[in-house]
């Protein structure tokens, strides 16, 4: 029997996207590669589930847009069905009747911005190409393995040297935005371009997602190029879908790794890490069943890592104490509905293109400060700020006839919450985010035949992300590049010899970008193993 | 031809610090000032018969050693009699805590009434001093740049250097710290509310920010620079305005010629260069001016066919915020604090810090952002004539309170009304904290962000002439096309608080003079 073996070149803990491409990476060079998932379903956070029968969720993550374009390429996603469809137009309903949107069509944009601020209008091309340099510029960082600037190596030294060259070789006007974009928060930065408090609040919503921060929180600029980073064929910020769900990009990751030999274990929960005089050699399963491997990938976030799956006594006291600190507060929840019909929002009520691209319920900067607020004094918002979108407009095969799926992203939910979150908070929670919604779509609640709550509680139970923070770590300043996810292991290695990190909690974060998992691949390979 | 090499804009420590170096250089300086006297926003008046306080602030900011040297020549005296306690941390009328220079004792102190983060309290101020280290060695010389010529990256290199000799994890804390929230900082030190709460004070000072927000460490370890310890600033003798009066004496010692009641109308400019200064009608010819007022006043006073549109836009969108009331009361005793027990005497020297945890200074600030007034704002007291007898008649005493989260922008305004409000919340507070105060009020003087915007003409009332934030220091301070001091506008310089390293002692109009003899 050659297809079960019992030692393994790496061992991967999780499959959630960033594991499965490691795995890809890895098994492409040949080695003999074991993906791990406890759950019966493959993807993390990054799965599609029919909770509601004949209703497909993407459960958590629910739209793609960071996923490296080297990686797609690498492991030939589209031919192993990955197909992305464009999500183009964002749509904010306003409470007084009106809206706001922004669509493909650069002209129908402009004319429509026009129609709440001249001035707006103007500036918007401006600084939409300002944003694209800016992602450009940060761009070559993504895909950088970050030096150690207290290193002493020639590797550190040779990098820190491509680094300053990097930003001197930048001009005058994107540095100095790149600047403002890493230190300010995200209310201060949109005022410095536009008047228009919808598109100021639409815009620094980008600036939130994810994060225990509010528009006018200092660093929330830096989650917003973040979210400016995505890149479909080639196109920044563009948002898509993945037909078939989010979880169909993990499968898709999936089967390219099958095909370079990677083998993958559903239901293979691991318990702990086996660590022999000092080096890592394997990991042992619920089952009891011990699996040995030259090094492990473990792509659970550095606290269910270094606290729950090894002895902390193997590491040094100063880790254990710095990954303690990393902060993973949870902010957002998720709901996601079986809808028998479309919903009626009152600005338009009419089926329509903006029914097929994002709907934003953030009508002003101060709505959505003060759903932070709430948060921040140990609640969940009680008119939350939202990121609906409607897959089954795009892809018809995620609904029954007729019927249609909504995924409604929720901030804030907090983690911190007052006395921990039970089911009547829970339910409470789930009815907020309905009456807020009813507010701007009447009637929406009788369409609803199939409803799923997720708090940062659900989120960390089911996928283990701890707090529920679906960054895997908070996207702080001092918690990114080399300081993520802690200083001096920002390099996908651990202090235990064998052992790596391979998830977003690793450079350069979180969201479907796949990145640490390829970055963490190269340096395993680079390492000789 | 006038014959002044330079003419000043703005009497205030840095204005004069600049006339200083710049007449020591044997240039023949004018500086002209609005109000009657000297100091600016350090100034120190008379607010009732007899009684001075330190009007808008108590200054006592970090001083770079060879201008203490220069300052010492211009009569500048330390408070003679050293108070043993910099600071006192307040969470409520019975958990109060000394900050004494002698970190055993604070820690001994700690020990008997939040004994868990006691033990922390030398580690921690370890790591602080350690951090302002670095920042001092920035704040040395004018801001680095990054891109600019390899002279510049080796001075940036020598304080890279001095980081990294300290050892690599010790670096790699500095780095980490620096943009890290306030809250989150103490947080890694210390349990107690009580601890927590007043520290965060420190790194809110003149923002309109909370403790949850990044940018306030960099607030508070830019506070503690040259600092004896937490809560430390240093007391001059004669208030806060003694700094700028040293500065004064010893350039007019130097032929500086100072001008007060000058009110300055226009900057002149032709063919994109300084050509004078017209103040009270009158044209002063001259190819330098350095205006130690904030940007925004300053380049009001030139012609805007001078200004970049761009240049303008980014004059417009530096922030200031003020966030800060100053209240000061004439009392007829000494104020007796605590609840129970008295304090003892030799804490009532140190500053009085007064809040009870990071989530109430951040529900504080929640409403001072939406322009509301906090209803238990955290406040910083003084009482500056328990070691400065020449600013109350004996054994009367003057209390000063800076209060924190006191928005400019109120909604409906600075009236009467509002400031009654406002003055009704400090003395309830300062009730809790010290019983039967308010009944030895003689007299008292309530300052909005609005008076001080208006008195000391400090836009919006901020009294760091811009709001501290990591987007508005260094090389970004105040906008990244006048870090270096000079301006878009040729012969005209910034020389006040606005600009790198935005201190208030005069360090800020030095560095700025430094460049001017270098061009």
């Amino acid at each position: 029997m050659s297809s079960v073996r019992d030692s393994y070149d790496v061992a991967i803990i999780g499959g959630g996207h960033n594991g499965l491409v490691a795995a890809a990476y890895l098994a492409r060079a040949g080695r003999r590669v074991l993906v791990l998932e406890r759950r019966e379903v493959l993807g993390g956070a990054a799965v599609t589930e029919e909770i509601v029968p004949g209703f497909k969720f993407s459960v958590f993550s629910y739209v793609v847009s960071l996923l490296r374009p080297e990686i797609i390429r690498d492991l030939e996603l589209p031919r192993h069905g990955l197909h992305v469809l464009p999500l183009e137009s964002t749509f904010t309903p306003l409470p007084d009747g009106d809206y706001l949107a922004t669509w493909a069509d650069q002209d129908l944009t402009r004319r429509e911005i026009a129609r709440h601020s001249q001035q707006d209008a103007e500036v918007y091309e401006e600084y939409s190409r300002q944003m694209a340099l800016v992602a450009m510029a940060v761009k070559p960082l993504l895909s950088m393995v970050p030096p150690d600037p207290t290193g002493w190596s020639l590797r550190d030294w040779h990098a820190l040297v491509d680094l300053n060259r990097h930003v001197r070789s930048l001009d005058e006007e994107t540095f100095r935005w790149l600047y403002r974009l890493m230190t300010m928060s995200s209310a201060d930065f949109l005022d410095m371009w536009f008047e228009c408090d919808p598109l100021k609040a639409t815009k620094s919503a980008s600036g939130i997602i994810g994060t225990f921060m509010g528009p006018r929180t200092p660093g929330s600029a830096y989650v917003l190029l973040h979210h400016y980073m995505g890149e479909i064929d080639g196109v920044f910020r563009a948002w898509g879908f993945a037909k078939g769900g989010t979880g169909s990009i993990s499968e898709a990751i999936a089967s390219a790794a099958r095909h370079f030999g990677a083998e993958i274990r559903l239901g293979a929960e691991v318990v702990s890490i086996e660590v022999r005089d000092g080096k890592v050699c394997g990991v042992v399963l619920s089952s009891g069943q011990v699996i040995r491997a030259k090094a492990v990938a473990s792509s659970l976030d550095p606290k269910r890592t270094f606290l729950g799956l090894l002895d902390p006594a193997c590491l040094p006291s100063e880790f254990v104490e710095d990954i303690r600190k990393y902060k993973t507060r949870g902010s957002s929840g998720k709901v996601n509905l079986a809808l028998s019909e479309l919903p009626r929002f009152s600005a338009l009520p009419e089926d329509g293109p903006h029914l097929r691209g994002a709907i934003s319920i953030s009508p002003s900067l101060e709505y959505v400060e003060r759903a932070y607020d709430d948060a921040k004094h140990g609640r969940f918002s009680r008119r939350p700020y939202m990121d609906i979108v409607i897959p089954s407009k795009i892809d018809p095969s995620m609904a029954p006839p007729s019927c249609h799926v909504m995924s409604i992203f929720v901030q804030y939910a907090p983690s911190t919450i007052d006395g921990g979150w039970t089911e009547a908070k829970k339910e409470a929670f789930g009815e907020a985010v309905i009456r807020t919604l009813e507010e701007f779509a009447p009637g929406i609640r009788k369409a609803i035949v199939g409803m799923q709550v997720l708090t940062p509680a659900d989120i960390e139970a089911v996928t283990g992300l701890t707090d529920g923070n679906i960054f895997q770590g908070e996207l702080a300043l001092h918690q990114l590049f080399f300081l993520r996810p802690a200083p001096f292991w920002s390099r996908y290695r651990t202090p235990l010899k064998g052992l790596w990190l391979c998830g977003s909690a690793a450079h350069p974060g979180g969201g479907i970008m796949g990145a640490p998992g390829r970055l963490a691949a190269k340096e395993i390979l680079r390492a000789g193993l | 031809m006038s014959g002044y090499d330079a003419v000043i804009i703005g009497a205030d420590a840095n204005g004069l610090a600049a006339a200083a170096k710049l007449a020591i250089a044997g240039r023949r300086v004018l500086v002209l000032e609005r109000s009657d006297g000297v100091g600016g926003l350090s100034r120190t008046l008379e607010f009732y018969p007899g009684f001075k306080a330190n009007v808008y602030h108590d200054g006592g900011e970090w001083i770079a050693p060879r201008l203490l040297a220069v300052l010492t020549q211009g009569g500048l005296q330390r408070v003679e009699r050293d108070v043993p306690v910099a600071s006192i941390a307040v969470s409520d009328a019975d958990v109060a805590w000394p900050i004494y220079y002698d970190a055993r004792r604070t820690e001994a102190a700690l020990e008997k009434m939040l004994p868990r983060d006691s033990s922390r309290w030398r580690a921690f101020m370890a790591h602080t001093a350690h951090v302002t280290g670095f920042l001092e060695r920035l704040y040395r010389t004018p801001p680095p740049r990054l891109r600019g010529s390899r002279g510049e990256s080796w001075r940036l290199m020598q304080a890279v250097w001095w980081l990294r000799r300290s050892g690599r994890r010790a670096a790699m804390q500095v780095v980490r710290a620096i943009p890290m929230p306030i809250a989150d900082i103490v947080g890694e030190w210390f349990e107690a509310k009580a601890v927590q709460g007043p520290l965060c004070v420190f790194g809110i000072e003149c923002v309109l920010q909370g403790p949850l927000s990044a940018g306030t460490g960099l607030v508070f370890f830019h506070r503690h620079v040259g600092a004896r310890s937490i809560g430390d600033r240093s007391r001059w003798l004669g208030g806060s305005s003694a700094v700028a009066e040293a500065f004064r004496r010893v350039a007019e010692q130097r032929q500086t010629v100072l001008r007060f009641d000058a009110s300055v109308e226009r900057i002149a400019v032709r063919d994109g260069r300084v050509c004078g200064v017209v103040a009270n009608g009158e044209e002063i010819p001259c190819q330098v001016v350095l205006s130690a007022l904030d940007p925004k006043r300053t380049f009001s006073l030139v012609e805007q066919e001078w200004l970049d549109p761009r240049f303008l836009q980014s004059v417009l969108t530096y922030r200031y915020r003020g966030a800060t009331a100053r209240l000061h009361y004439a009392l007829d005793t000494a104020p007796r604090f605590g609840s129970r027990a008295a304090w003892p005497e030799e804490w009532l020297g140190g500053s009085i810090v007064m809040a009870e945890s990071p989530l109430a200074l951040e529900r504080a600030y929640d409403a001072a952002k939406y322009g509301e007034l906090p209803d238990r704002p955290a406040l910083t007291m003084t009482i500056p004539s328990v070691y400065d007898s020449s600013l109350a008649p004996p054994g009367k005493h003057v209390l000063s309170v800076s209060v924190h989260h006191v928005p400019y922008s109120l909604r409906g305004g600075w009236s009467a009304r509002a400031k009654d409000a406002l003055a009704a919340r400090v003395e309830q507070r300062l009730e809790e904290l010290a019983p039967g105060l308010t009944s030895r009020v003689l007299g008292r003087l309530v300052l909005s962000p609005a008076d001080i915007a208006e008195r000391a003409e400090a836009t919006e009332g901020s009294l760091t002439h811009g709001e501290l934030a990591l987007d508005q220091w260094l090389f970004a301070r105040p906008l990244f096309e006048c870090a270096r001091y000079a301006t878009p506008v040729q012969g005209l310089w910034l020389a006040g608080m606005s600009t790198h390293p935005a201190n208030g002692s005069g360090m800020s109009g030095w560095l700025a003079a430094t460049e001017v003899l270098s061009a």
